[in-house]
């Protein structure tokens, strides 16, 4: 029952994010598309004016890392605050909380799919087959699913400590700034001075990225470091979770 | 808990701290807090079936020890024990999103007071047409007028199906002919085996739905027993 609800109500939400975003927009849906095509041409002919790191096809290299990046930034920046928006929901019953937080991070999960889809049609039309082998593929869909495993985890820590120091949401957004630029998605691991490498070894999100960029750069990332990085991810849901469940019962109490 | 008992409180309390304003990272650090218990130390229990009215001044806690009761806070001592779904009648337009149309939202709304996928489909036409609201299922529901929100919010609640029904002034929401739907629902509700917690300053409607009434004062039980008695001297107290 309590399992079936959640599972309910965490789709109905997603679902009701996804539409009341373009609820009132004449073009209605064809936004989910026409907003990651705008995107994309942007990055194409801004970026890769400006930078090059002598990488052939750059303006695909950028498109593999800042698609699954807009995700996984605007996913974290729009739960953190959201249980505190959506008191009136909390205060109507006694509803599984975590479906807050993790509803927003499936509606934006689901246009980062759109996206990443048409950049896989693409791919197909620019005859960029290399990124469509098995292997490719299987790559891609591990990093996409540790991404999206990463991204709720640290929502649920973030969206529920926001709702007992609202300072977390300010926290959050410049963190995730700097993230930014110290991930390689705009340029490649291998322009990183080789004495400053190991300080990005800490970043898990170092592994997913390369992951994704294996048909254009290749970054040979010690197995072990790999191993370690997606233990890292998949810690944190865990403890995201359990963190969540322990603080939810007194969220009422500070909104 | 004993078998025909759904709601069992021991002595619960509940503190609050007092935020002036939002509290942020550096005040909480060298601001001293300043607590206020709204609960201290409250044994009741409700059997399954049970009406009871709870009266009290303003203050006295009466939506706090209701809010422990559905779950929707939890109290900082003392254990609550609640058996079976609980609707509450309490805050009728919490919940309802403002963008999304009343479909929608008698949709999300149901998940969120626990009914099934299934129960809302089921149920969904004697909602519409229980909150009259018919001609406007598809319109967004800030296009309502309060008077729809509230009928909307109550036939929700009455159309959830619950063991435990928690019932505050609702009975005055909406026009006259609402008033009498809603009034005649409740009492529908009585002659059924439903649990129900009745809070209201109206004291003849609480005497006449409730045989026994809880008088809260300053977060502490003063009287409980027989509607009549603890109205009376609840009436001359004041």
């Amino acid at each position: 029952m309590r399992h079936n609800q959640f599972i309910d109500l965490l789709l109905a939400l997603t679902e009701k994010e996804i539409k009341a975003r373009y609820k009132h927009a004449v073009l209605g849906f064809l936004w989910i598309f026409i907003n990651p095509l705008v995107q994309m041409l942007v990055m194409g002919f801004v970026f890769s004016l400006i930078f090059k790191f002598g990488i052939k096809d750059y303006y695909l290299f950028l498109f593999l890392g800042l698609l699954p990046w807009n995700f996984f930034s605007l996913a974290i920046n729009k739960a953190t605050p959201r249980i505190v928006w959506d008191r009136s929901l909390i205060q109507k019953s006694n509803f599984p909380r975590a479906v807050i937080p993790l509803s927003m991070v499936l509606s934006h999960f689901f246009h980062f799919a759109v996206s990443w889809g048409m950049l896989m049609i693409f791919l197909i039309l620019m005859g960029q087959w290399q990124f469509l082998t098995l292997k490719a593929l299987g790559f891609q869909l591990l990093a996409i699913i540790l991404l999206l495993i990463f991204a709720s985890g640290l929502s649920l820590i973030t969206s529920a400590y926001n709702v007992f120091y609202r300072d977390i949401n300010f926290i959050v957004q410049a963190v995730i700034l700097i993230w930014f630029y110290a991930t390689p998605i705009i340029y490649p691991f291998s322009a990183i001075p080789s004495n400053y490498q190991t300080i990005f070894y800490l970043n898990p999100l170092l592994t997913l990225f390369s992951l994704l960029q294996k048909p254009l750069v290749e970054v040979n990332l010690p197995l072990s470091l790999v191993l370690i990085h997606v233990l890292i991810i998949l810690l944190t849901l865990i403890l995201g979770w359990i963190f969540f469940r322990k603080k939810a019962p007194y969220f009422t109490d500070w909104l | 808990m004993k078998n025909n008992i759904v709601i069992s409180l021991k002595s619960v309390s509940k503190k609050y701290i007092l935020h002036h304003e939002k509290p942020t990272l550096v005040e909480s650090l060298f601001k001293t807090k300043e607590e206020f218990w709204a609960l201290k130390n409250i044994n009741l229990e409700i059997k399954k079936g049970q009406k009871l009215g709870i009266i009290g001044p303003n203050g006295a806690g009466k939506s706090t020890l209701l809010k422990i009761i559905t779950g929707i806070t939890v109290p900082t001592s003392g254990s609550v024990k609640a058996k079976g779904r609980i609707a509450s009648l309490i805050d009728l337009e919490a919940g309802f999103e403002p963008e999304l149309t009343g479909e929608e939202n008698i949709y999300i709304n149901g998940l969120l007071l626990g009914m099934a996928k299934k129960e809302i489909k089921n149920n969904f036409n004697r909602i519409v047409k229980f909150a009259e609201i018919k001609k406007f299922i598809d319109s967004p529901l800030h296009t309502y007028s309060s008077g729809m929100k509230l009928r909307l919010g109550f036939s929700l609640a009455a159309f959830s199906n619950p063991d435990i029904l928690i019932i505050d002034e609702v009975i005055t929401a909406g026009d006259e002919s609402f008033q009498r739907k809603s009034y005649e629902k409740i009492q529908e509700f009585c002659h059924q085996e439903k649990t129900i917690i009745f809070v209201s300053h109206i004291l003849d409607i609480l005497k006449k739905l409730c045989p026994q009434t809880l008088w809260l004062d300053r977060g502490k039980i003063k009287e409980f027993g027989l509607s009549k008695k603890v109205v009376n001297k609840y009436l001359h107290f004041n």
